[in-house]
């Protein structure tokens, strides 16, 4: 094959990777020369457009929180893969209800996993 | 406009060997939910090593096959065959060894000099992530189609990030963890990133249409589209990332170190396998109409590779971490046979062969050598140099297998290792990349180095004394069956090259062009 060429492919890439990684610099170095630097409290603050914060940021919850919020997952994804499927049922057949059948058993199947391993207890 | 439906039921008989793992690995979900405290281990085991090897049989009746099924999203042919059972040997091997460590736990040698369990794992959850790894990575191996692909080299990368922190009291193992998960992600966005280019270019993301595609406009010479070359380079840079290669491996020392011992050995093979079943699957088997781009891309990474595993893995003194970075080097090894692929795909081309070769023995030798940590965890902590320290004259046996494992890691005839090297170097020298085979035969030298040093700790060192715990046999026979397997396979290795030599059927569209 053709080495000129074979080297000529490889640099557009160079040029592209090239050309992103200078505008990226030349933007940065640019903002630091021309931006006028003038700090004040307002400024350093987090959220300077925001209401302060009154408690501490980083408050402890229950790690049961991602039990449930997953355990919703399991029934929002169901939800949103049987509309779809509902709406062309006659359309798809044998197959693709037991498609949706075996779909259906594998989230139950999860499910009856997060229930034995007691992930509806409260206690 | 009206809906075009046309949904037939796929031959699912070609899945037989997947469904069988991903049902085992359903049953397990249930077992652990269902079965009894007492005979959960011994349960659960045992329907591991009954699906895995059940799955393997089923593979065997496939051998020979050429076809795809889900329209074409789902391949049976050679590729997948051999690839698959790889991934098998190596989750029966897993699971044969991490049976001591989930009955033991982690233990710690207490200021009383007594043994007590640091870390308990629970089994159930344990088996579950492995079926499902181990799954996924069967999905990468028979994927026909970048989206399968894709999510076959996802499931199997998640369920090894949870098994990463699985020794979740331990700081190390959340940090080996996190980092791998972080880096992991990231490589899924560059991966994926690059098939939307490779799609954006061919449109199409079923592997025998781009390359379909490619072969027609390309037709091998000329000005490649650099929206085309720039897709490549991001899918070898994820990939990369996949396969620890230099310089994509910064996540593979500290997530070796800190993962459990049994997942490491794991984790060493299985996302390695999968992430070369990728590779192959995308580029020889999709863009082989670039090959003449891509092995030079390999050949580069593969050198760096070599040189930098080997050379770093002389510093180290933490034996998990020195066959962590003796792990990047063997990637450096294996991708050799990437790079010295030869643009044609026909049988006589050695080089796929040899790499599937290779992470076979790889995958019995560097398990093999894990297994060994495994055993020696039991007596305290067990990973640093110290800790091998005149083994050959309390455990003679362990000792001796030890020996073969390094032996075979570093290449000497008559191991398994040395066969492997040596169909590696011989499709390097076909392909007429000399350099690069001499490259692989200085690195195994250079090898020698660490890896004789743990031989040369157990049989010339005094033993320090420490107490030994009793493994169980299951981990004591699946180190023997390692050992056997390093010792002979290499003897018997022309019936696995030819099985490996099947590979080819996955090149079906070209190998229709090509005989026009």
């Amino acid at each position: 094959m053709n080495t000129q060429l074979y080297g000529s492919d490889w640099v557009v890439i160079g040029i592209l990777i090239l050309a992103a990684a200078a505008l990226g610099y030349a933007l940065l170095t640019l903002n630091q020369i021309i931006a006028p630097s003038k700090p004040s409290a307002a400024k350093a603050a987090p959220y300077e457009s925001g209401v302060p914060e009154v408690v501490a940021t980083k408050p402890r919850f229950t790690p049961r929180f991602y039990v449930v919020a997953m355990l919703f997952v399991v029934f929002d994804i169901e939800a949103i893969f049987i509309f779809p499927w509902a709406v062309v049922f006659d359309g798809l057949g044998l197959y693709g209800f037991l498609a949706m059948l075996a779909f259906m058993f594998l989230l139950f199947d999860g499910f009856i996993y997060a229930w034995k391993k007691g992930a509806l207890e409260w206690a | 406009m009206g809906l075009d439906l046309d949904l037939t039921a796929p031959d699912l008989t070609l899945a037989w060997p997947q469904l069988i793992v991903f049902v085992m690995t359903v049953v397990l979900l249930f077992a652990d939910a269902f079965v009894p405290k007492a005979q959960h281990f011994a349960t659960l085991t045992g329907i591991s090593l009954v699906g895995y090897i059940g799955a393997a049989f089923a593979l065997v009746t496939q051998s020979g096959q050429n076809a795809a099924t889900f329209d074409g999203a789902f391949r049976a042919d050679g590729l997948t065959v051999f690839l698959s059972l790889i991934i098998l040997v190596a989750a029966v091997a897993t699971v044969v060894i991490s049976a001591s460590y989930l009955q033991n736990g982690e233990q710690q040698l207490g200021s009383d000099g007594r043994l007590r369990i640091a870390n308990s794992v629970p089994a159930g959850e344990f088996y579950v992530l492995i079926g499902f790894s181990v799954f996924g990575a069967m999905l990468v191996a028979a994927a026909g189609n970048l989206i399968v692909l894709y999510i076959g080299i996802e499931l199997s990368a998640l369920a090894t990030y949870v098994l990463t922190a699985f020794a979740k009291r331990r700081l190390t193992s959340v940090e080996g963890a996190m980092k791998y998960f972080l880096l992991g992600l990231f490589a899924s966005a560059i991966l994926l990133y690059g098939m939307t280019w490779i799609y954006g270019v061919t449109g199409s993301m079923d592997l025998d249409r781009i390359a379909a595609h490619l072969a027609g406009t390309d037709a091998g010479d000329g000005f490649t589209d650099p929206a085309l070359l720039l897709g490549l380079l991001l899918l070898v840079v994820g990939i990369g990332f996949k396969m620890a290669a230099v310089p994509f491996h910064f996540w593979t020392p500290d997530a070796y170190d800190g993962a459990p011992t049994p997942v490491t050995a794991f984790m060493s093979v299985v996302p390695k396998a999968a992430a070369f079943a990728a590779a192959i699957r995308l580029f020889v088997q999709a863009l082989e109409p670039l090959s003449d781009q891509w092995t030079t891309l390999w050949a580069v990474l593969a050198l760096v590779t070599m040189v930098f595993g080997n050379v770093v893995a002389i510093a180290q003194r933490n034996v998990k971490r020195m066959l962590a970075y003796s792990s990047i080097a063997h990637t450096g090894y294996i991708m050799v046979g990437l790079a010295a692929y030869t643009s044609g795909g026909t049988i006589d081309d050695p080089s796929i062969s040899s790499l599937l070769f290779y992470i076979l023995a790889y995958t019995f030798m560097n398990i093999g050598a894990f297994a060994v940590i495994t055993y020696l965890q039991q007596r305290g902590v067990g990973m640093m140099l110290e800790d091998f320290n005149g083994l050959a004259s309390t455990r003679p046996l362990i000792a001796v297998a030890m020996t073969l494992f390094m032996a075979s890691l570093m290449g000497v005839p008559p191991l398994l290792g040395f066969y492997a090297k040596y169909y590696v170097i011989v499709a390097a020298i076909d392909a007429d990349l000399l350099w690069l085979a001499v490259t692989i035969v200085v690195a195994s030298a250079v090898s020698a180095f660490f890896y004789l040093r743990i031989v040369a700790v157990m049989y010339f060192n005094q033993p320090d004394g420490r107490p030994l715990a009793l493994p169980t046999r299951l981990l004591s026979g699946g180190i023997g069956v390692l050992a056997v397997a390093t010792l002979l396979l290499g003897l018997f290795s022309s019936p696995i090259i030819d099985l490996a030599d099947q590979w080819s059927g996955a090149l079906t569209v070209l190998g229709r062009t090509a005989g026009q």
